[in-house]
């Protein structure tokens, strides 16, 4: 069944990018199919000037690896490590060995600082997507992902985590954001809204009543 | 509509169905064996029937040991992994009775269904089995056995299935459905009534073996004189009560060997080792294992310790040895397997999240290998520990009377029955490597 239907976008370093749009036109499975996670039928996704359709699943996995963050809807963690382990994960597939006092801070900037031991079944959601923010700083991705990274929060952690995206990118880092929330996507560099799995608008840093609007007219 | 319910999820989940399933088969298949030699042994009179009874006896005690624990094992592990299911029913407006109605029900059905042909193939190979293991040191007689032992062997399965469902049933219907359904969440369960339940039942068991034991071991000297089979129970006895304090107590054993390995070592390996010793049911496969590995060990040492008292020297008692053993080692092998497909199924979540940290199929592929090493090897431990409390005890009681009496231990049945364990470990871990291999959306 295709879900996505002739759409075409880019995200440069640098750049905080943001998908809005209604319940299932396509946001989730947009990046799913960006970072790799689910192949395309037609078209292609180049991931850090690499054309997927021409790596090999295992060369896939690696890129993610060592070059993508993903914050998903639900479900980030495994359920059989703690905080701190799940913390580190990521970085450790990818071979390399975190100093314990990265893995502290990035638990403090998110919050977390005190559940580093517990394990995620005791976390609520906001704080099991917190936990799995946490792990993407700490992985330094090259590209970062996140499915609703604020839908679970209260208005004052979900800024708080927006703040932390916009900090993480730089120079030659991304982020791409869904998001149903038009004030957190006001709060982003560009605004890719969704319809029927088409990019149905784009704008250029526009303001929360913008965005409410161009949802709106989409749905 | 709740039966469609109930039909509907024994369709979606036919794997863990079939896996019970197969247990229970494997279950009556083992038990028409002891019933072989029940039923051929009351038409004859003369002292065939007399040593047929006393082998019977043997059988039974490994038998019933090896088939409470297991389907015990089995029947907790397959309602356990069909938690979130029952908890979207009770969301749908299914009320916690009637879950716990529907689940007890579906075990029994599934156990009846899968002892039924397990007891019809017995109905053929127990006869075959008796003959062949025991006409030499017997003779020729009529080994048969009729629909009264298939119905015996299936009504035993079935109830030791059912005895073992209700309380799981009674968890899965007592659990908030929240909890059951966050996946993540029903990992963790703090301690609900039905635990403590368990436990007095737990408690009075393992008093009674802890007796039964102390009997056997005090019994000794003149059972040895003799000829008596009690040196042979001491073995089945130790393992039952190793074995009862259950997988978290088996979780415990694994997480202190297991702590030896750097946890910078490997990564799949910290993945294994915390699945094994940390999830609910990561450990479940430990306690058939060492059912399997635990029976035969302390078996053959206690019967070579006895026989070396008594003065007998090179006796080889293999063919009947088979018989007691073949039963008992092949169910708890299967059953070991049987919980590691149950836990695999239920896994896909994991593997999605792993994928998407960019995990890569041989981590996954290494972190199961390192789960089936994991639990196997503490099975092995147990097994270990066990056989040597059987030799020391033994030893222990019968030097001062038998001076002759000589402790030592083959390892061979320990290394054949451990690779069993882990060839079949390995093969239900292979079976599941194609959907790692191939995995796709979450
Ligand atoms: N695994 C799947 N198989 C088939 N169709 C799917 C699958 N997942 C999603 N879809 C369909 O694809 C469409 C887009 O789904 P998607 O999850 O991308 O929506 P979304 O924009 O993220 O919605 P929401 O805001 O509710 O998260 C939906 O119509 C859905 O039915
Ligand atoms: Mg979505």
């Amino acid at each position: 069944m295709e879900i996505l239907h002739d759409v075409s976008i880019e995200v440069q370093e640098g750049e905080f990018v943001s998908v809005v749009g209604p319940s299932g036109s396509g946001k989730s499975t947009l990046l799913y199919c960006l970072a790799g996670l689910e192949p395309v039928s037609s078209g292609s996704v180049s991931l850090v000037g690499t054309d997927i359709a021409s790596l090999s699943r295992s060369q896939i996995a690696r890129l993610r690896r060592d070059q993508v963050g993903f914050v998903f809807q639900s479900y980030n963690l495994l359920p059989s490590l703690s905080v701190r382990e799940n913390v580190e994960m990521q970085a450790r597939l990818a071979g390399r060995r975190v100093p314990r006092g990265e893995i502290d801070a990035s638990l403090q900037s998110v919050g977390l600082e005190s559940f580093g031991n517990a394990r995620p079944a005791s976390l609520s959601g906001g704080q099991q997507q917190r936990t799995a923010i946490a792990r993407a700083l700490v992985a330094r991705p090259r590209v970062l992902f996140a499915d609703e990274p604020t839908g679970a929060l209260d208005a004052v952690a979900g800024t708080e985590v927006i703040g932390l995206l916009r900090q993480t990118v730089t120079d030659e880092r991304a982020v791409v954001m869904v998001t149903h929330d038009p004030e957190a996507a006001a709060r982003t560099d560009r605004v890719l809204v969704m319809r029927d799995g088409r990019v149905h608008r784009e704008m250029v840093r526009p303001s929360a009543r913008d965005v409410f609007r161009a949802v709106e007219h989409a749905a | 509509m709740i039966a469609r319910l109930a039909l509907q999820d024994l369709r979606d989940s036919w794997v863990l169905w079939a896996a019970a399933a197969f247990v229970a088969a494997a279950g009556a298949f083992v038990a028409l064996v002891p019933a072989t030699l029940i039923e051929s042994a009351f038409p004859i009179t003369d002292v065939t029937s007399l040593a047929l009874l006393a082998i019977a006896g043997t059988v039974i005690a490994f038998t019933v040991v090896s088939l409470v624990i297991v389907m015990g094992s089995v029947s907790r592990a397959t309602i356990d992994a069909r938690r979130p299911t029952f908890g979207l029913w009770q969301i749908g407006g299914v009320l916690p009775g009637q879950v716990g109605v529907v689940v007890f029900s579906q075990v029994v059905v599934v156990g009846i269904f899968g002892a039924i042909p397990g007891a019809l193939l017995g109905l053929w190979f127990g006869p075959v089995f008796a003959r062949a293991t025991l006409t030499e040191a017997l003779g020729a007689f009529d080994a048969h056995v009729g629909p009264t032992g298939v119905l015996s062997a299936v009504g035993a399965v079935t109830l030791l299935v059912g005895a073992a469902a209700i309380p799981a049933a009674r968890r899965a219907a007592d659990t908030p459905p929240v909890r059951l359904v966050s996946g993540i969440a029903a990992t963790d369960r703090p301690s609900s009534p039905g635990v403590s339940g368990a436990l007095v039942v737990k408690s009075v068991v393992a008093v009674a073996l802890a007796l039964l034991l102390y009997q056997l071991l005090a019994s000794l000297p003149s059972s040895v004189s003799s000829g008596g089979s009690q040196p042979l129970l001491i073995g089945p006895a130790l393992v039952a009560l190793m074995c009862l304090p259950g997988r978290n107590a088996m979780a415990a054993v694994a997480r202190l060997w297991t702590a030896i390995v750097p946890k910078v070592w490997s990564t799949s390996f910290m993945l294994a080792r915390v699945d094994v010793t940390r999830s609910r049911d990561g450990a479940a496969p430990i306690t058939p294992f060492a059912v399997a590995i635990g029976l035969p060990v302390t078996f053959l040492a206690g019967t070579s310790i006895a026989s070396s008292a008594s003065g007998a020297t090179g006796n080889d008692p293999t063919e009947g040895t088979m018989l007691v053993l073949f039963g008992p080692v092949l169910l708890s092998a299967i059953g070991g397997g049987a919980s590691l497909l149950l836990r695999s199924v239920q896994r896909r979540r994991e593997t999605g999240v792993l994928d998407s940290l960019g995990a890569g199929t041989p981590v996954m592929l290494l972190q199961r290998l390192w789960e089936v090493v994991i639990g196997v090897a503490t099975a092995a431990l147990v097994g270990v520990i066990a056989l040597v409390a059987t030799v020391v005890a033994e030893f222990w009681v019968l030097a001062v009377t038998h001076p002759e009496t000589a402790a030592y231990v083959e390892v061979r049945p320990l290394l054949a029955v451990t690779g069993l364990c882990l060839t079949i470990g390995l093969a239900v871990a292979a079976s599941g490597a194609p959907g790692i291999v191939r995995r796709s959306r979450r």
